[in-house]
């Protein structure tokens, strides 16, 4: 069973990963806002939850995730399917 | 906020593609003047971008039938299916299409955006699950939307990344649809079928398969891709359209689940939008024989498209994995690929310019789909046209 801190700390790990390989200096927090501030691409949080469900072994349902837009509501959807 | 303002960034776009010269997108063909050749911004050019893979929307068996239909039936049915609109001949298409797929059931609709919006948003709901290739047609994402289950997406064409992804669904849902498309219509690549039925198998999932691209070119009695990898007894769902190799309009589903029938009467994408006029049906009934009776078409087919790919390729264009009905030219940049689309139009040779996010990835496509009805001069022409690009 997945605990929220444990999915907190991936979904800000990953989420910083990305940042961080494309060179913007953000630190993110639960508030960051994946489109607009980190900027990412429909792609790009493709990618991101992929590497999610294969870190937790879960499958995120794409019906969920048109409400994404910080951090925060990504480790939401991620604790729902887990 | 207008209502019309959240539209302005698309409306930009489009008006940047037509600012140099003809529309790229929705091009007005002025004239067609038969499956291969038309009129576009007043010069004759060939037609390389129109899925008539079979070349038969001028075959006179089919015309001929059109005709009858509409001196017979009249113009229209003006009614549902499951209204006034179910005439003798759509139930004999129907018989026509169960015969040749040896399944129990077969339902036409009247497109074939239609039957994928209807079966797939009616056959699975809340509690179930689909699993679906990630460069699904809309009118696939339209229908897994409309359904209310929950909709995962695998990595496309690639069966390891389904079974993963349905071993991780299989204790927590109902039922379990995975889809594909027998060949992909952006990249013309086919489906690894074999590999998705063991998935299917393992897991007790139901298995749907959409031969729009595929219907008439793959198989040895042209049933699609299932059919040329041997399987087509493990499809759950074959969906389809006549749009395509028939050369008319409307859809199809046909199962061996004797239960399919009942669902016309659920269907909202069937029961509330008039059915096909009958003379569409008539042109998909002569469309259909011929298909059958002249297998000689999908080898001319095959040759072209076999022909075009490899000269594609050395002309050293970025291509889709492996030759089909659909010959798409990767361009990361839109502007490049929109000059390249002028040039090759001003060859005299029309194909789609493709962009995103209809594109799968970030990228734009020169998507060429091939027809048995191009001569080898027109496929030489074609060829020389992509050569300008280079030049
Ligand atoms: C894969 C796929 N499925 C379904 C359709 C819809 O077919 P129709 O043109 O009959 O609505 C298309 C065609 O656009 C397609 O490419």
């Amino acid at each position: 069973m997945l605990n929220r801190v444990d999915c907190q700390e991936a979904v800000l790990r990953l989420a910083q990963d990305y940042c961080d390989r494309h060179n913007k200096s953000l630190r993110v927090s639960e508030s960051t806002d994946l489109l607009d501030e980190v900027g990412l691409t429909s792609l790009d949080v493709m990618e991101l939850i992929e590497s999610l469900e294969d870190e937790f072994d879960i499958a995120l349902p794409i019906n969920d995730l048109a409400e994404v837009r910080s951090v925060g509501d990504l480790i939401e959807v991620t604790m729902k399917a887990a | 906020m207008g209502l019309f303002d959240k539209f302005a960034d698309i409306a930009d776009l489009y008006a940047h593609l037509t600012k140099d010269g003809v529309a790229p997108v929705g091009t007005p063909i002025e004239r067609v003047l038969s499956p291969t050749r038309g009129i576009v911004d007043g010069n004759e050019v060939i037609l390389a971008g129109t899925n008539n893979y079979l070349g038969l929307t001028y075959d006179p068996a089919c015309i001929e039938a059109g005709k009858a239909a509409l001196d017979e039936e009249g113009t229209g049915t003006t009614g549902s299916r499951l209204a006034n609109g179910s005439y003798q001949s759509h139930h004999a298409l129907e018989a026509e299409l169960s015969h040749a797929f040896g399944m129990r059931s077969a339902i036409v609709f009247t497109t074939g955006y239609q039957a994928n919006l209807g079966v797939i948003s009616t056959i699975v709901g809340r509690g179930d699950a689909i699993v679906m290739d990630a460069d699904s047609h809309a009118s696939i994402y339209d229908g897994a939307k409309m359904s209310g289950a929950d909709v995962h997406r695998f990595r496309h064409n690639d069966a390891a990344d389904l079974g993963k992804r349905v071993k991780r669904l299989k204790s927590k849902v109902g039922d379990l649809l995975i889809i594909t498309e027998g060949v992909f219509s952006m990249l013309g690549d086919r489906a690894p079928i074999r590999e998705i039925v063991e998935v299917k198998r393992e897991s007790g999932a139901y298995l749907m398969i959409d031969e729009a691209h595929s219907l008439g070119i793959l198989g040895s009695r042209g049933l699609g891709r299932a059919e040329e990898e041997g399987c087509l007894q493990e499809m759950d769902f074959v969906l389809g359209t006549f749009s395509k190799s028939l050369g008319s309009v409307g859809g199809y589903c046909v199962s061996d689940h004797a239960g399919l029938d009942a669902v016309r009467h659920s269907m909202r994408a069937y029961m509330f939008t008039a059915s096909s006029t009958p003379a569409s049906i008539a042109t998909v009934r002569a469309a259909l024989s011929v298909m059958q009776a002249r297998p000689e078409l999908r080898t001319r087919l095959r040759l072209h498209f076999e022909r075009v790919y490899a000269g594609l390729k050395k002309l050293d264009f970025v291509l889709g994995p492996e030759p089909g009905p659909v010959v798409a030219a990767r361009f990361e940049d839109p502007a490049e690929a929109l000059c390249a689309w002028r040039r090759l139009l001003s060859a005299g040779v029309y194909v789609n310019l493709v962009v995103p996010p209809a594109t799968p990835g970030q990228y734009s496509l020169l998507r060429c789909s091939l027809s048995a009805a191009h001569s080898d001069e027109e496929i030489d022409r074609i060829l020389a046209g992509y050569s300008r690009i280079k030049s």
